[in-house]
């Protein structure tokens, strides 16, 4: 955003090594409890990672042909996770290093602003986590996601028979481990949990592309119709009002349902057609902004310099009306997951062997009442993962909020 | 095509422009602006149809391809696509659908060889009633438990709701359903009849009891069928009663969605000068929060109730199908299936329909909340 | 739920002062004639009814509702084969060529209006049959009948039917028994909208049940006929029967264990164990019997190998059917709900069925080595097998929304990897799944057959040497001269017990050529309440002769 805030100085924040033993645990001490437990947990997870890759990691090491597409990616994380995380540390230790990084004053007044939100910080963790988690999904799985029978079918979790006692439902005494199959198996006897990490990877692709492709369709039409106005601007503002008095998951259900294609093609006409149906609210966003600016000196001044329509249009009105996109984007990808949870749910999801969240829920459909486990897990990802992209938007509105800077 | 349905849907849809206007004219809104908006919700709900009909046409195959029996001779299979007209080209088809939908005939299902009037008939009231309800319960509760974090701001009850309506926000509805319908309706209620059995709790707490699906209990249909004489109030209570958790599963996104808003609505209202003023004429905190602020606080929730409309009609369609309530979501999942043009048109109709209701109801009610607003 | 009803009842009765307390139901002139009946059966049904029309029924649920609104000319049970009884008809006569069949009619049956059932009414039946605008599914019944003039009504209540030929007299006998429309209600009704008339949500029969009320999409309320006029044995003892429609497998089962529902159909092996376990006392599963099979079909107009008879036994020697049915059909107690297939005639008929053909053996090796006599080895090493450079890799489509069919594609492409063949899985919306099998445009299909009772292999397996046969589900495009000549020859052979040979022989062959990997026929659960007695689920319907069902007065569940 463009307003002046009255600049302070940024209290050098106290230092501490103690982020070398453990990345985060240097927060934690000074007081810093969200960015402690958050780099904590990070760490954690990259920990159990390293132990539970190792021997593929080994494997790989000693026979490099063997080398999958997914392990290189699992692998290289492992080492880039572990760089960022020493650096958070090395900050922690170092912070006059932290204050010098920050020079340009609306963006230090941003990340200022967004590192005190507690809750956005939160959901920016939680994110990161989730990521994290799909990128490490080779090392973390106990099993193959696909392979049947590792287990026996429907398998409670061990931990199971104890809540049940708890809450006093029937569940039958279990044989095997406490966290043997954490979230149980399900009626082909694979392992719920393997297969929760790796849908994992599906469900936040199809909302991240999705939600990017939306937004690039969204700001260039908005863009277009708020810059060049007359009728041009009517027409697609005609087209944004026809496209949202549809609702949203019958049209998606209409086009999935009648465009009948499978395999990897099902996959990218869900995500075309969860983009070509999310972009109308961006599209109305960056009109209303570009609306707002093209009356302001700057761009008066950048066509007073004679500079082309498209130079004024991505150069200038674009960049500066990007802050509200990108809160929506963040709150977008959400609503997204939710939109392709509930395609999956009524069978028109991706195909199999390709698994989402939405597509393990409604596995769960049948058998609810014997294995509430095959769905009840995938829900709560689901929900995690929205709350989380859902906090960090409210993070960055707040943050780019001028009114909010006290 | 019998003129019945058609008199059926027109005098709804005239009883619906009444009530629109009727609801202008108490708000203060010129008759003309109403009357114009809902000129514009025409062309646009037929763009829509037409959208569609191009999606079917180009998609491979239609109803016939899926429906003819295959054991028909040729002479019966081309009676049955010359009576719906599959025959003609798409071109030809169109007109003669539009010139149906111009008077309000929506045809014939082909998978269910029935007038699609006859299947809407039966759906959309559930399905009106399902989410009117829930719109109607979760949004004032949300208004209400926005009012009362922003009033608190900070506190830990503010605290405390936001968490709650963040995490029903982020659930999907089908998943909160199926948990429910396991959880509450199964687990909680064989609980609770297992105490009452036991002689535990009071009989009256087998309103905790819930039914599984449906939308009437068995002896209520039962006495129905009969001819038994059921109550208004006992039919009423029933439904209710079984409205309750699909209502839950659909209304708390909405609650919550609806506290978010309310909740930083009014803190920004708040900040403003002239409740600065108000509360420096010594006026109660109450009257400031309730007379003052909040008419100008609520003005974002009513855009958002307007086009959430679409958002509940999606979300019934997939709350019904979890706990078999008859409403649109069945037909239209169905429909799309069978790729039975006649029925899935009807449905984009009379949910665009809906939709711009929905804005046009928002529209209105924004000018009766905020005397500022003035369209003519 | 039960209680909470019974709570607002009370609640509404104080409201209204009691009025209708202690008044009996129904006008006070009917109740003379009624007789003693308690308790009520209700029914989960996965779909709601769409069409009570006799030429018109739309899903099975509405013929098992049928049975019960109307009586069957010659009505049908089942006990190894179907055993023909007196139904709307008294008593029936063949002539000596078997070509022509008299048959006469209860006489004082009426319908529910008071109007007599005549012969005039089945006679509409079939003129409505006939017509093409009503475009109806029971059009094979009139098949071989003679064109003109059938039935032939001779008085009130005697008509005669005359066939083209004598077939299987089962056959004939239901070809004859569709059911009577009166014609003095549906007979100004314009046959080409037939479904969207009143009568077929709200009709009117002659049966021992009525239909007393349809909510739609919510429940079907059967309740006794009470101006019932035909045979008195026929007289429910039950008060009501409740078809409450519920789509979601799951909500079924929760329904029926909380005891809102006591009949639950097709339920998974998974679950009937957990209900013996769960709910000993009040819950009894029974079987329906062998009615279903699952197969997969081989297309070799879309893949060539399969067009190889080799390749074919050897694909049935690769699939380790045994294993599969142990692991997805079989019970904890090691009850086994199914029965390995070797043809389409069911297990049920039996002295038909050809207990003599030994299913191909699961056998890995025997498997490759017909491959590779068929010319496919893994020459290139790398793990799948090859001709010519041709992988053998090809896809198997199969339909959504089934749990058990999904379960038997993923175990199939685990027991084929293992001998080097690749098949992938494409599962698709039940609707276009079956568009493209009509069609032919798959490589390998996995679907099911619901065995028709009557014997008629032509559908499934004739060709072009049966021009008179319409082939309408022959997907494989299989073709065996001498398969259709023995068709032809079993079809014209109207004793029963001389057919069978014929069969056996039929069923020998098909299964030597192997057109579809023949997996396993289905005795498919129904769960019941344990207070019903005198049930009957069997081949024919889950529900059988409603009218024999009844509640025991010491365990009465819902009371009037």
């Amino acid at each position: 955003m463009t307003a002046i805030v009255k600049q302070e100085r940024t209290p050098e924040p106290p230092q501490t090594r103690a982020g070398y033993v453990f990345p985060g645990l240097g927060h934690l001490l000074v007081g810093e409890i969200v960015h402690g437990v958050g780099l904590m947990s990070l760490t954690g997870l990259v920990l159990i990672a390293a132990v539970s890759g190792l021997p593929s990691v080994v494997s790989i090491i000693a026979t490099p042909s063997g080398l999958s597409k997914h392990g290189l990616i699992a692998l290289v994380t492992l080492v880039v996770s572990v760089g960022l995380l020493w650096r958070t540390a090395h900050l922690r230790a170092n912070p006059r290093e932290l204050s010098e990084m920050e020079f340009n004053s609306n963006r230090e007044v941003f990340l200022r602003m967004m590192r005190r939100h507690t809750t956005g910080m939160l959901g920016w963790y939680g994110a990161l986590f989730f990521m994290l988690l799909t990128l490490l999904t080779p090392f973390l799985a106990p099993f193959d996601p696909d392979t049947i029978d590792v287990g026996p079918t429907v398998l409670a979790p061990g931990w199971w028979q104890h809540v049940g006692h708890v809450l006093g439902f029937r569940a039958e005494a279990a044989t095997h481990g406490f966290f043997e199959y954490l979230m149980g198996t399900d009626e082909r006897g694979r392992d719920v949990f393997s297969r929760l990490l790796y849908g994992a990877r599906i469900s936040l692709f199809i909302g991240f592309l999705s939600v990017s492709i939306a937004a690039t369709i969204g700001t260039s039409i908005g863009a277009a119709a708020g810059y060049l106005g007359g009728w041009i601007d009517r027409g697609l503002m005609w087209v944004v009002d026809f496209l949202l008095a549809m609702p949203r998951l019958i049209l998606l259900l209409a086009v999935v349902g009648i465009v009948d294609v499978g395999g990897v093609w099902r996959l990218f006409l869900i995500i075309c057609i969860l983009a070509l149906t999310g972009w109308m609210t961006v599209a109305r966003i960056v009109r209303s902004q570009v609306l707002s600016l093209k009356q302001q000196d700057f761009i008066q001044a950048a066509r007073a310099l004679g500079y082309s329509p498209t130079r004024i249009v991505f150069r200038h009105l674009v960049p500066n009306a990007m802050a509200p996109v990108i809160v929506y984007c963040s709150l977008a990808i959400g609503g997204t997951m939710l939109a392709e949870a509930g395609l999956s749910f009524l069978g028109l999801g991706v195909q199999p062997p390709t698994s989402t969240w939405g597509v393990l829920v409604n596995e769960g459909r049948d058998p609810l009442r014997q294995a509430p486990w095959i769905s009840l897990f995938p829900g709560i990802a689901i929900m995690l993962a929205v709350m989380c992209f859902n906090l960090v938007g409210d993070g960055l509105r707040d943050a780019l909020d001028p009114k909010q800077r006290t | 095509m019998s003129a019945e349905p058609q008199v059926g849907a027109l005098l709804g849809i005239l009883g619906f422009v009444a009530i629109l206007l009727v609801f202008a004219r108490i708000g203060g809104v010129s008759m003309t602006y109403a009357m114009k908006r809902i000129g514009m919700a025409v062309p646009l709900v037929f763009a829509v149809v037409t959208f569609i009909f191009i999606l079917l046409e180009l998609a491979p195959g239609d109803a016939s391809t899926k429906f003819l029996n295959p054991d028909f001779p040729p002479e019966v299979r081309q009676m049955v696509i010359a009576k719906y007209g599959l025959d003609k080209p798409a071109i030809t088809r169109y007109f003669i659908m539009m010139g149906n939908l111009a008077v309000l005939d929506f045809g014939r299902s082909i998978s269910a060889e029935r007038p699609v009037w006859d299947l809407v008939r039966t759906a959309l009231p559930n399905t009106v009633m399902l989410s009117g309800v829930t719109l109607a319960v979760a949004y004032p509760l949300g208004i209400v438990l926005g009012i009362v974090q922003a009033v608190r701001q900070g506190k830990p009850t503010d605290t405390a709701i936001s968490i709650a309506s963040l995490t029903f926000f982020s659930m999907p509805s089908f998943w909160f359903a199926m948990m429910l319908q396991l959880f509450v309706a199964y687990y909680f209620s064989t609980w609770i009849t297992g105490m009452i059995d036991a002689g535990t709790l009071p009989g009256f707490f087998s309103v905790f009891d819930f039914d599984v699906t449906g939308m009437n209990s068995n002896e209520i249909q039962m006495a129905m069928a009969v001819g038994d004489d059921v109550s208004w109030l006992e039919w009423a209570g029933d439904v209710g009663h079984h409205l309750l958790l699909p209502g839950v599963a659909m209304g708390v996104a909405g609650s919550a969605s609806a506290a978010r808003y309310m909740r930083s609505s009014l803190l920004e209202v708040i900040r403003q000068d002239y409740i600065r003023t108000a509360r420096a004429k010594g006026l109660s905190e109450r009257v400031v929060i309730l007379k003052h602020a909040m008419r100008n606080a609520l003005l974002p929730i009513i855009t958002l109730m307007g086009l959430s409309i679409p958002f509940m009609f999606s979300g019934s369609v997939l709350v019904e199908q979890v706990f078999s309530w008859p409403g649109m979501g069945q037909l239209i999942v169905q429909s799309i299936f069978n790729q039975d043009t006649p029925t899935i048109v009807a449905c984009f109709f009379v949910s665009t329909l809906l939709v711009v209701t929905g804005n046009l109801v928002a529209d209105l009610s924004y000018a009766m909340v905020d005397p500022r607003i003035r369209y003519d | 739920m039960t209680r909470f009803a019974t709570a607002l009842a009370a609640l509404a009765l104080v409201g209204c002062g009691g009025s209708d307390s202690g008044q009996p139901q129904g006008d006070g002139g009917e109740n003379a004639k009624r007789w003693p009946t308690q308790d009520t059966l209700v029914i989960a049904s996965q779909a709601d009814i769409g069409s009570l029309i006799p030429v018109k029924p739309r899903t099975a649920t509405d013929s098992f509702i049928m049975a019960n609104l109307a009586i069957e000319t010659i009505d049908s049970d089942f006990d190894c084969s179907l055993k023909k009884r007196e139904g709307l008809a008294k008593s029936w006569e063949w002539s000596d060529d078997g070509k022509k069949i008299t048959i006469k009619l209860h006489e004082g049956v009426t319908w529910e209006d008071g109007e007599p059932v005549t012969a005039d009414d089945i006679k509409f039946s079939y003129e409505l049959a006939a017509n093409p605008n009503v475009a109806s599914p029971r059009l094979g019944y009139l098949e071989y009948l003679k064109p003109d003039a059938n039935p032939r009504v001779i008085d009130d209540h005697t008509l005669e039917f005359e066939f083209t030929r004598a077939y299987d007299r089962d056959a004939q006998a239901a070809h004859v028994s569709l059911e009577a429309m009166p014609r003095h209600i549906l007979g100004s009704a314009d046959p080409g909208t037939l479904e969207g008339h009143p009568f077929a949500t709200n009709p009117t029969f002659f049966g021992p049940w009525r239909l007393a009320k349809h909510i739609p999409n919510q429940s079907v309320i059967l309740e006794p006929n009470w101006k019932y006029t035909g045979p008195e044995y026929r007289k429910p003892k039950l008060d009501r029967v409740v078809f409450k429609v519920i789509p979601e497998y799951s909500a079924r089962i929760i329904a029926l264990e909380k005891g809102d529902v006591d009949l639950v159909e097709n339920l998974t092996i998974a679950d009937v164990d957990r209900l013996r376990k769960e709910h000993p006392d009040d819950l009894d599963i029974k079987l329906r019997g062998y009615r279903a099979m699952d197969y997969v079909g081989w297309n070799g107009t879309k893949f060539a190998p399969f067009n190889d008879i080799k390749v074919r036994q050897a694909l049935a020697h690769a699939v380790d059917r045994d294993r599969i049915m142990k692991k997805i059909l079989t019970g904890e107690d090691g009850t086994l709900y199914a029965k390995p297939a070797v043809g389409t005639i069911t297990p049920e008929l039996c002295g038909v069925h050809n207990d003599d053909i030994v299913p191909l053996a699961y056998d890995p090796e025997k498997a490759k080595g017909l491959l590779a006599e068929a010319g496919w080895t893994d020459s290139d090493g790398d793990g799948w097998l090859d001709k010519d450079g041709q992988k053998f890799a090809f896809t198997m489509v199969t339909n959504q929304g089934n749990k058990r069919r999904g379960d038997t594609a993923v175990e199939i492409q685990a027991d084929l990897k293992k001998i080097g063949i690749d098949m992938s899985l494409d599962t698709k919306e039940s609707n276009t799944f079956f568009e493209r099998v009509e069609h032919r445009e798959y490589e390998a299909f996995l679907a099911g057959w619901s065995a028709s009772l009557f014997i008629d292999p032509s559908t499934i397996w004739g060709t072009e040497t049966l021009p008179d046969r319409p082939r309408p589900y022959n997907h494989t495009l299989y073709s065996n001269a001498e398969v259709d000549a023995l068709i032809s020859q079993g079809l014209n052979t109207p004793d029963p017990r001389e057919a069978a040979p014929i069969w056996k022989d039929l069923q020998a062959k098909i299964y030597a050529d192997q057109p579809y990997l023949f997996l396993w026929w289905l005795n498919i659960p129904v769960a019941i309440h344990k207070r019903f007695e005198g049930e009957k689920i069997n081949v024919l319907s889950p529900y059988q002769d409603l009218h024999e069902w009844y509640v025991p007065a010491d365990k009465v569940k819902y009371k009037r």
